[in-house]
């Protein structure tokens, strides 16, 4: 690999005390500034936050980053974050990859010595993948302003409703022969007693 | 509900299922399956005469089975749409197995109600000949008959004679109700004159059906036959000690007075004159061959031409036109063993036969006679030499002395269905006899068909096409002459009704009437049947067979033998009908229905729509208690379930809201047991939230509309939603006792029964006498809803429920982009909650929906062209069928690809690669992992 083109941006989360607690946060920036590609390694409290983003984004501008590479929680949760704000820094958001050293890590293992070398490892792992990224286009998807709502007892009958009052077209569709499902059998309903039907 | 069935925007499909689900979100293709519910939605006022009319009842299961419905049914008082359904589980195996379509379920279940003019209009729908059919049918319904699989079928033909003659015996209260038999048919009576006419030669029953179907589509039809009494086989072959001919007589005069013409005693030989002059008095449209198999056969041995040497049809015609030979002290020679045979041998007893022989090639058990047939005729005298091969009819003096026979061994039909029959050496015998009849099968007389060859003739019989038509135009066949031999009346009748239907179309091209399309035939296994007999669905007795007068009484005259069913013993045989296909097609509904809106032969049918996003609301299903014996439900009464419990409470319900025990009297005492099938081990381990409150409105309500005692044995009481604790205050400070402890049993006490628990404030177990338990079940998923998550692409958790894609920050996703749970599907909940979570689905869909266009997730499959062999394993392995062969390579659909990867496992040559996750990638990242092991 060549990797005088490369410049990653490496950027470890505190997540507050969810992640530094356990982690040697500042030894996993400092680590991370020795690996193929990186000219920059940060720690920072909570990256999801705006000065956090901010600083992505600053770096882009300043440093010509190409890669970046954050190391924090789940990317269930923050990657489509960190993604937007490498596009607003002006980079492709597929430049990106997120190590989770929370829920893999911090959450798991109890040791901080421990812990902290399994962040590393999982930082240089997401530094050394991000090197084979390249630049992607999100697939653009044409909705139909139409739902299908299954089953037709109260919680399909709202759905439908609620969608329907919104001018969608719903389909409907109940296995019975009647709509109402297990309300539409009981009598009165707590806390209030009144009628079901 | 209400606001649902009539909301614009919402399309309702009822009575319907999700049958598959492709595309991707935004673009979703659903296809749905519209169960046929057999009665049109938009003409259905919901008026419920029908109903009344019905003659099946089964257990209603929108009251937890505690009051019965009919099979034509609206599934509750407020349901929506309001429009009945009738429960048809598919066509009843009597009813498939009829060449007639005959639905004998449908007038079973009259005569079960002692509807019998209804029911014999039912019978004479498709047949119109009961009294026939009643008597000489073959019976494949009751071959067919599921009741069969567990002791005898329903004795079907006898049920059918004894409305048959209940029908002659009261035949001057029946024609004002005679539009019964055209219900549910194409045709009409007095039909409106289509100007075409139809020349039927031959009046069996082939004839006379086509001729009954034509008129009642308007054509106008003149039958001719060459005997001199209508009816055919069934008229001259068929003797009167097993089919008396005034009931006969009778049916056939309802066909003429609808306004079939007759002209008897006339031998058509011009059939293209019938077409192309007047000389039969008409220019015909079409004409019908329909003579029958009219020619008995010999075998060609030695002595076979003497004069003494008879033949079984003129023979049996002597008989059935009441001038029979005289055979006093006579030795009779019967030679064939079928039914033809034994009618010869039967008939030859009665005038006076001294001896009487069947003479056949095959042994008894293997004859083609009816064996019930064999054992009466034997009774009466005819002995059965089967086995035996006639050689010679031997003449001494000019007279027939005997039957040179000889023994043989039976093995059986050869692959090309030639019979394999030996003859043992040195068994010859001589049988005597001074008259032969010679039974030994049946040819038809084809000497009217032109010499020009313009009709066709087949190996035996008259050769059709697909529509019974021959190969002169305008011509048709149908019956014995088409088969070429005798058949049975129902075959003749089944194909009468094709044959009509065919020269309908020939007659008025596409306006003619269709083929029938039937729904597919229900079939019960043995389990099912008994299950229907132990639930008391059908009687538990044995099949009543029919009586016969005494043998004595059947000599010298043909006095029928067999006897009609009482009109008792027809309804406890009418009882032993399990009721295969629930409806029972008998069509009354039909006939009830002003409206028009039944139609008996709709059939299922898909529907498809394209939709943005999904919402899977498919609930959840009650606990059954029967999985813990401990509680005796099912087995002591007065123990419900909450929800049983509530349809009694309910006004619409079964007592319109009382409670009442099985005595019919209200409890004075009642016990509520919490957590059945919920937070236990053996069950399930979840709580399902929602029993608590119920139990305590239960007791409430119990409490206010019978003032009785009220036992909550509870786990913990878990009133944690907005106004519950209050609720829960409320109902300690009514009076209710709350015991805390976990349920032991409830066993019957005396009248009562006795509930006894592990008490947890002073750690016994404690019990009290209630007269009635409420069991607060639990909620379970759905039985389907395996196939349901895969059908959407989502996962289940490990209770069963759907999963959601997040706990707390994504509770209405699934993995499945677009696809939304709301209620209890994801997990067990009440109202409030379902009607919560129903909200948030529904923002989650409408936010995406209205973004008009949405990003997708780039990393999905790549082809590398260059090294796909095209051998279709990643097609195959795509679980979104996302991938098609096209030429020699795949080719990846980048919106039906969710990215999963499965494909680019599956690839042997690594010619498929998932964008971002390729190999590079993947070992660069191990690599990255190990470097820094410390």
């Amino acid at each position: 690999m060549n990797y005088s083109k490369i410049k990653t941006g490496v950027y470890v989360c505190h997540c507050g005390t969810n992640i530094a607690a356990t982690v040697d946060v500042a030894a996993v920036a400092e680590f991370a500034r020795g690996l193929d590609g990186v000219v920059l390694s940060r720690d920072y409290t909570y990256m999801c936050s705006d000065p956090g983003q901010d600083l992505i984004k600053k770096d882009i501008a300043e440093y010509g980053l190409n890669r970046v590479v954050v190391a924090s929680c789940t990317p269930l949760m923050h990657e489509p974050t960190f993604r937007r704000a490498c596009a607003e820094g002006g980079l492709n958001p597929f430049f990106f990859q997120m190590a989770n050293i929370r829920e893999h890590c911090s959450w798991v293992v109890n040791n901080r010595e421990q812990a902290t070398n399994k962040a590393e490892s999982l930082v240089a792992a997401a530094v050394e993948r991000v090197h084979f990224h390249h630049s992607l286009d999100m697939r653009k998807v044409r909705m139909t302003p139409a739902a299908l709502v299954v089953g037709g007892g109260i919680a399909g009958i709202e759905a439908a409703l609620k969608l329907a009052n919104a001018d969608k077209q719903v389909y409907l569709v109940e296995r019975e022969s009647s709509i109402g499902g297990h309300m539409a059998q009981l009598y009165k309903t707590f806390p209030t007693l009144d009628c079901a039907a | 509900m209400v606001s649902v069935g009539r909301h614009p925007n919402i399309k309702l499909l009822t009575y319907s299922e999700i049958e598959s689900v492709s595309g991707y979100v935004g673009n979703y293709q659903v296809q749905v399956r519209r169960k046929p519910r057999y009665v049109n939605e938009t003409k259905c006022t919901g008026c419920g005469t029908c109903a009344t009319v019905c003659p099946i009842n089964v257990k209603n299961e929108f009251d937890h089975g505690l009051s019965t419905r009919k099979a034509v049914y609206r599934f509750s008082a407020q349901a929506i749409p309001g429009a009945f359904t009738i429960d048809k589980k598919g066509v009843a195996p009597c009813r498939a197995a009829c060449p007639t379509d005959q639905r004998a379920q449908g007038y079973i279940a009259l005569v079960k109600q002692k509807r019998y003019a209804d029911a014999y209009w039912a019978i004479r729908r498709e047949h119109p000949f009961p009294s026939v059919c009643g008597r000489v049918c073959n019976r494949n319904c009751e071959a067919a008959c599921s009741r069969g699989k567990v002791d005898q079928p329903v004795n079907v033909m006898g049920i059918k004679r004894f409305v048959a003659d209940w029908a002659f015996q009261h035949r001057n209260e029946l024609p004002n109700m005679r539009d019964k038999s055209i219900v549910g048919t194409p045709f009409q009576h007095e039909s409106k004159p289509t100007g075409k006419r139809v020349a039927v030669i031959g009046a069996g029953p082939a004839g006379l059906t086509v001729a009954l179907d034509l008129v009642r589509l308007g054509h106008k039809v003149k039958i001719f036959d060459a005997q001199p009494e209508a009816g055919g086989m069934i008229r001259v072959g068929i003797p009167p000690h097993r089919l008396p001919y005034e009931m006969l007589d009778w049916e056939i005069q309802q066909i003429l007075t609808e306004g079939v013409e007759i002209q008897l005693n006339s031998w058509i030989d011009d059939i293209p004159g019938l077409l192309k002059t007047s000389k039969y008095g008409d220019r015909y449209d079409a004409a019908l061959i329909a003579t029958g198999a009219h020619v008995a056969k010999k075998v060609d041995i030695p002595g076979k031409d003497h004069p003494d040497n008879w033949l079984s049809l003129p023979f049996l015609k002597q008989v059935c036109l009441d001038k029979p030979p005289d055979l006093t002290g006579k030795r009779v020679a019967v030679i064939g063993g079928g039914n033809v045979a034994l009618d010869c041998a039967r008939s030859a007893v009665r005038v006076g036969a001294g001896e009487c022989r069947m003479i056949f090639r095959k042994p008894k058990g293997e004859m083609t006679g009816f064996e019930w047939e064999v054992e009466i005729a034997e009774a009466e005298g005819v002995t059965m030499c089967g086995a035996t091969m006639f050689k010679e009819i031997m003449v001494a003096e000019d007279k027939v002395v005997g039957v040179k026979c000889v023994r043989t061994e039976y093995h059986g039909y050869d692959t090309k269905g030639r019979i394999l029959i030996d003859e043992l050496p040195g068994t010859d015998h001589v049988l005597p006899a001074d008259i032969v009849i010679w039974a030994t099968g049946q040819g038809c007389d084809l000497s009217f068909l032109p010499e020009d060859g313009s009709i066709k003739p087949a190996k035996s019989g008259i050769d059709s096409d697909e529509n019974m038509m021959t190969s002169l135009p305008g011509v048709f066949v149908a019956g014995d002459v088409h088969r070429g031999s005798t058949f049975y009346v129902v075959d003749a009748i089944g194909e009468g009704h094709h044959a009509a239907r065919c020269i309908d179309r020939y007659l008025r091209g596409e306006q003619g009437i269709s083929e029938p399309k039937l729904p597919p035939t229900v079939e019960l296994g043995e389990s099912e049947v008994r299950a229907r007999i132990s639930r008391g669905e059908a009687s538990e007795a044995q099949r009543i067979s029919i009586h016969t007068i005494p043998l004595a009484e059947r000599y010298h005259n043909f006095q029928e033998v067999d006897l009609t069913l009482t009109e008792e013993e027809a309804l406890r045989e009418a009882e032993r009908c399990v009721r295969c296909g629930t409806c029972a097609e008998c069509l009354e509904c039909v006939a009830a229905c002003e409206r028009g809106a039944i139609n008996h032969d709709m059939q299922e049918h898909s529907e498809e729509f394209t939709v943005g996003t999904i919402i899977l609301a498919t609930g959840f299903r009650d606990f059954d208690p029967l999985r813990l014996p401990e509680l005796n439900y099912g087995k002591i009464p007065n123990i419900l379930t909450a929800p049983e419990f509530e349809r009694l409470i309910n006004a619409s319900g079964p007592t319109s809201g009382k409670i009442l025990l099985k005595n019919g009297l209200p409890p004075k005492s009642v016990a509520v047991v919490h957590c059945v099938g919920s937070r236990d081990s053996r069950t399930h381990e979840y709580c399902s939230r929602a029993c608590c409150m119920y139990s305590l409105k239960l007791s409430q309500m119990v409490h206010e509309h019978v003032g009785a005692e009220v036992y909550e044995i509870y786990r913990d009481i878990r009133s944690f939603g907005k106004g519950y604790e209050e609720f829960y205050n409320r109902t300690t400070q009514m009076g209710i006792h709350f015991h805390h402890g976990r349920i032991i049993s409830i066993e019957k006490s005396n009248d009562s029964l006795h509930v006894t628990w592990n008490e947890t404030f002073h750690g016994q177990p404690d019990h009290v006498d209630v007269d009635m338990v409420i069991l607060a079940t639990g909620f379970e998923p759905q039985t389907d809803t395996s196939l349901v998550a895969t059908q959407f692409g989502i996962s289940r958790s490990r209770d069963g429920f759907f999963l959601e894609r997040h706990p707390k920050l994504a509770p209405v996703e699934t993995t499945s982009e677009g696809i939304y749970l709301a209620g209890a599907c994801q997990s067990p909940k009440d109202i409030p909650d379902s009607v919560a979570q129903a909200g948030a689905a529904a923002a989650a869909a409408l936010s995406l929906m209205d973004q008009g266009v949405i990003a997708l997730d780039p990393s999905i499959a790549e082809v590398i062209v260059a090294r796909c062999a095209g051998c279709g394993q990643c097609a195959a392995a795509c679980p979104y069928k996302a991938i098609d062969m096209e030429k020699s390579a795949a080719k990846v659909n980048g919106y039906l690809c969710k990215g999963c990867g499965t494909c680019s496992a599956a690839c042997p040559n690594k010619a498929i690669t998932l964008i971002h996750y390729d190999d590079r990638e993947l070992v660069a990242e191990i690599n990255g992992l190990l470097a820094v092991e410390k």
